[in-house]
This record gives C-alpha cells, structure tokens and sequence, in this order.
C-alpha cells in the first residue's frame, strides 16, 4: 500500500484546507478529497470509508463539537467494526476551528488583532468557533469583520465570507507543526500521521 | 446504432482520446475542460455528413477554419484525426468504422483536405482514401465521400446516423422569445424552433409524447394538471399551453411565454428523448432545475432508452445527478486538464474511484471532487 498518498474526508471545505496543511506538513497528499456534507454525512459513510481503507488509507478528520466529548470514544461510537489500520481517524478537539486558532501569532496577524486575545489552549475551549468570532469582532480591519461576523439578526451563525476568509489564513499563513504546539489534538493528529507513512 | 467507442487526435483541447462508449455516458470535468468540445465532435461529423449544405469545407469554416479546430498542444503534428466505431450495443463488436483525418494546406490557398477517409464494414475495409483518383486530382481530397449520396453508398447507415445527432441546450429565453428573433440557427441547438418541432410531428405520435411529458410534469411542478399543443388562431404559430390549478379556476392556463425555465427545460428534455433512436447530445440538463427532480434524470434517462434506444451523451456538473446508485463508472468519462491539454479517462480508470465505488459510494461522490479545481476554494476570497 502506498502510505503517503490518502484519501481525504472531511466535514467542509475549510477542514478539507487544513486537511491538506496538515497533509503537506508531513510530506503527505490527498488524491482525492470526501464529504463537504458535514458531520453527519461522514458518519453514514464510516464503515464505507473503513472498508475502503483496507486498500486505500483514509485521513478522516471531524470536530468533537462537544467540550465534554471524548476523541476515542466518539471514534468507537461511530464505528462498530474495528478501525482498519488504513483509517487515520483524527477528530479535532473540539472543532477545525481550534487548530486554527492555535497557531495564535499567525492567526492575530491575519486578523488583525493582539495576540493576547488568541486563547493559549484552544483544545479546551467549550465553542471554537464561537471564540474565534468573538476574536474577529474586535479586529482592526472593517473587511475582517464584514467576512466573518454575521450580520445582525442574521440566522445564519457566520458571516458571508467566512470559510472562504480563514481558508486563505490557512493556505498562506497557517503552519500546523507551529499550531501543534498549543493543540494537542493536532500534534497527535501529526504523529499519527507520521506513524502511518514510516509504515 | 450507437457509438462504442472514440478516438481523437488534436481535436481543440485534446492531444488524444481513446474511449469506450455505453449507452448512456455522462462527462464531467472542470469549467473550460473541452465537455462542450466533445461533443462538437459528434456535431462535427453531422455537419460533415449533411447532405444538404453541409459538407467538410463548411463544417470546418463554420468552426473558424482547422487553425481553430487543432489542438494548440499539436505543434510537429498538425493533423486532427477523429475515428468512431458504431455497434448495436455497447458490448457488441463495431459494425462500422469511420476514420478521417483533416490538414490544412501549408501555403497557397490554405484549403482543409483530408489526409485520409476509412470506412471499415465488420473487419472488411471498403474505403480507403486517398485511393488513385484522389492522387490525380488533390482537389477531391477537399470533400468527404460521406457527404456524398454518389460516394457514400456502401455505407449509408453511417451517413444517416451521423445526420441525425441531435444537440439540446435548450435556452429557455430564446424559446419564450423565439417571435423577437429573425431565423433560428442551423440544426437549432438552442431550442428556439422547439415548438416548430413538435408541431411538426404528427397526430398521434405527438399526443401520445405530450401525455407522457404531462404526467412527468404533474410529478415535477406543483400545481401543473394539463398539457395542451394548440395553434394560435390568428397567427397560426404552435404553442404550449398549461393549466395550473388556481385560485382563480378560469385563470389558470398559461402559454410557453409564461413557463418557468425549469418547466421548459424538462419539456425540452423529455421530447428529445422520445423523439427519436439516433445519438442524443445533452448540454447541463441539470440547469434551472430542483435537486431532487435531477436526482432523477440519470433513472429517467435510462428508462427512456429502453423504448427508444437513444444513446445519450450528457455533460453534467451536478452532484444531485450522479448521486445516484444505479451509474456504473464506465458511464462516466473525467475531463482533467493538464499541461499539454486536456484528458479524458473513464472514471472506473481511476484505482482510488475503483476502490471507493466497490466499497459503497456513488459516482457523485467518488469522482465529483476529482473534478473541482485545485485553487477552488480561493474564488470566494477574491477582492
């Protein structure tokens, strides 16, 4: 089996963004990318994507979105088979959003905020996204507000821009060995990774 | 007849292609990928085999000359070579091959000739060009033998099949206003002479085709009970008229001028495919219409075949289309442009969509992300 070559499944395009950060950070790539139907739809298709791994590896990253939760036990409650070795199964702790945020000095550049408004553990933040909108709420740049922050009385729960406005922070300003530091999740999301390349 | 397989050499954005044929293909790709440009092959070769003004000369001209015609990647090689072979199904040996090649005159005139024509019967070639006549006089190498009624025959049944491919890209606004433009354009692509045909079609044949398309429509828009062909009393042209149930009981028939764009194009779309047996080429059909009335259309289309035996070449960018369990991988061919211009490979080529279909997913979702662009993503953080 190829090792540093996965299939890629992800909640949205923004994952799907990070997923490749990460992917290239340890000298790997997706042929293919999954899902872009969110979280549940990624759960229906879990014994599908096991079952493919047994000759393909799959890199399946999804949010915790429970402060509570527990990684492990989520990956058990998905799936009743065993995960086979090819399924490099990751869930971010607690949301895509908190890996982002941790490569904080980035972050609060591209933001245009200070850096002390960045939280220094991201992993447990109750509401990642949340946090990362209050962040933004106070940014320096009109243009960053406008993307991200909802309007008001919006029912949406970003703003118009938003996936696409912290998908070019990811693509160009984002490093995930610097975010590791101060996201666990990540950092054993990496090492699983590189675990499974060195076979 | 069908197609049961393509190659193609330097023909617009494609070095080369070699592919087999089903019944029903879908194409997919990225926006520009050379979709629309397979399928002008097949409108090529009907161009070419119209009898009446049609011809080589004015396929090609009509197309901007070979200079347009040729792949830009074809630098040392400037021939377009296009070759298909037609069966009775896909699976079946070809009855018939037709190959041209096609060059244009280095100086002088710069004339379009052809380098060759072949025609193969089974695996007995009966044409081969240029044959002595054609090295007496180059001139004869400017036209088809298949455009010829003298010439062509011993292989009539491919001239006919060719002749009568049919493209459907129906616009619904030159449809609505087809009265505010002067002439249609050849072989109507856009639909705007649509209800000529229907009107055109005669007696029962048309009734029982408007009753089958009524009872699709009564599924796909809420509130449609009737479907009426009539002619105006005064003007004589061809309508449609539908009856919408209404608040206002005797307000309730409209004209085709007052149907939605969706209601058009399933109308449009369902008469094609009951029209006739020949190769049917359709543009989006996904456009303007609900996600799950297009989930539909890959059933749909299949169901029709097995009354009409219509082989349908269908580009597509909708995941709601090929979302649907029932499409095999060799049905769909992948666009994946490359340096050197584009490449077409059947999506059960792949061994990443192999291995995702055997395991439980669908065409949509094993193949659709393959075909977003790489940078897709950085569209909506443009300034």
């Amino acid at each position: 089996m190829i090792r540093d070559v996965v299939l890629l499944g992800v909640e949205d395009a923004l994952s799907e963004t990070v997923g490749k950060a990460v992917l290239a950070s340890v000298r790997m790539s997706a042929s293919q990318t999954f899902g872009f139907k969110g979280n549940t739809y990624l759960r229906k298709k879990i014994s599908d994507l096991n079952k493919t791994a047994k000759v393909l590896p799959v890199f399946l990253i999804t949010d915790l979105d429970s402060p509570t939760g527990c990684a492990s036990e989520l990956i058990r409650d998905w799936l009743s088979d065993p995960p086979e070795p090819g399924l490099i199964f990751r869930v971010a702790v607690v949301e895509i959003e908190s890996w982002i945020m941790a490569h904080r000095k980035a972050l609060a550049r591209f933001l245009a905020v200070s850096q002390d408004r960045v939280p220094r553990n991201p992993d447990q933040l109750r509401n990642a996204k949340e946090k990362l909108l209050t962040i933004a709420s106070v940014s320096r740049r009109r243009d960053v507000r406008d993307d991200l922050l909802p309007a008001r009385g919006s029912t949406a729960k970003v703003g118009p821009a938003y996936n696409s406005r912290l998908g070019e922070f990811v693509r160009t300003e984002w490093n995930p060995q610097s975010a590791a530091a101060s996201s666990p999740s990540l950092k054993r999301a990496l090492s699983a990774l590189e675990t499974f390349r060195d076979g | 007849m069908m197609v049961n397989r393509l190659m193609v050499k330097n023909w617009r954005n494609f070095p080369r292609i070699d592919v087999p044929m089903k019944e029903r293909q879908f194409l997919v790709g990225p926006n520009a990928s050379g979709k629309s440009n397979l399928l002008d092959v097949f409108r090529f070769l009907r161009d070419i085999a119209t009898t009446e003004g049609g011809g080589l000369q004015k396929a090609v001209k009509d197309r901007g000359g070979v200079s347009k015609l040729r792949c830009l990647a074809a630098r040392r090689d400037p021939e377009i070579v296009i070759e298909t072979h037609l069966s009775q199904s896909a699976e079946a040996e070809p009855e018939w091959r037709y190959s041209i090649g096609i060059k244009q005159e280095a100086r002088g005139k710069r004339q379009t000739y052809l380098t060759h024509e072949r025609v193969w019967q089974g695996e007995h070639q009966i044409l081969d060009r240029p044959d002595a006549d054609d090295k007496l006089d180059r001139d004869r190498l400017t036209q088809t033998y298949l455009e010829q009624i003298n010439a062509n025959q011993k292989f009539r049944d491919i001239a006919q099949f060719f002749q009568s491919v049919t493209y459907l890209h129906l616009v619904p606004q030159l449809l609505r206003f087809a009265d505010s433009f002067q002439g249609t354009l050849e072989n109507d692509p856009f639909g705007q002479g649509f209800l000529e045909r229907i009107a055109k079609t005669t007696g029962r044949t048309q009734s029982s085709r408007l009753s089958k398309i009524e009872e699709a429509l009564k599924i796909a828009v809420p509130q449609l009970q009737q479907l009426k062909f009539i002619r105006d009393d005064v003007t004589g042209r061809p309508h449609l008229q539908a009856l919408y149930s209404h608040w206002r009981p005797q307000a309730g028939w409209q004209r085709e001028d007052q149907f939605s764009d969706g209601t058009l194009r399933l109308i449009g779309l369902l008469w094609s495919l009951l029209e006739a047996d020949s190769l049917l080429l359709l543009e989006e059909p996904e456009l303007s219409l609900n996600a799950g009335i297009v989930a539909e259309l890959a059933p749909l289309i299949h169901r029709m075949q097995r009354m009409r035996h219509r082989q349908v070449l269908v580009s597509t960018h909708s995941d709601a289309l090929l979302t649907e369990a029932g499409i095999d991988g060799r049905e769909v061919l992948v666009f994946s442009a490359a340096r050197e211009g584009t490449e077409v490979k059947l999506a059960s080529d792949f061994d990443e969509v192999r291995v995702l279909l055997a395991n439980g997913f669908t065409v949509g979702e094993a193949v659709l992300p393959r075909t977003k662009p790489e940078s897709a993503g950085r569209l909506g953080a443009i300034q």
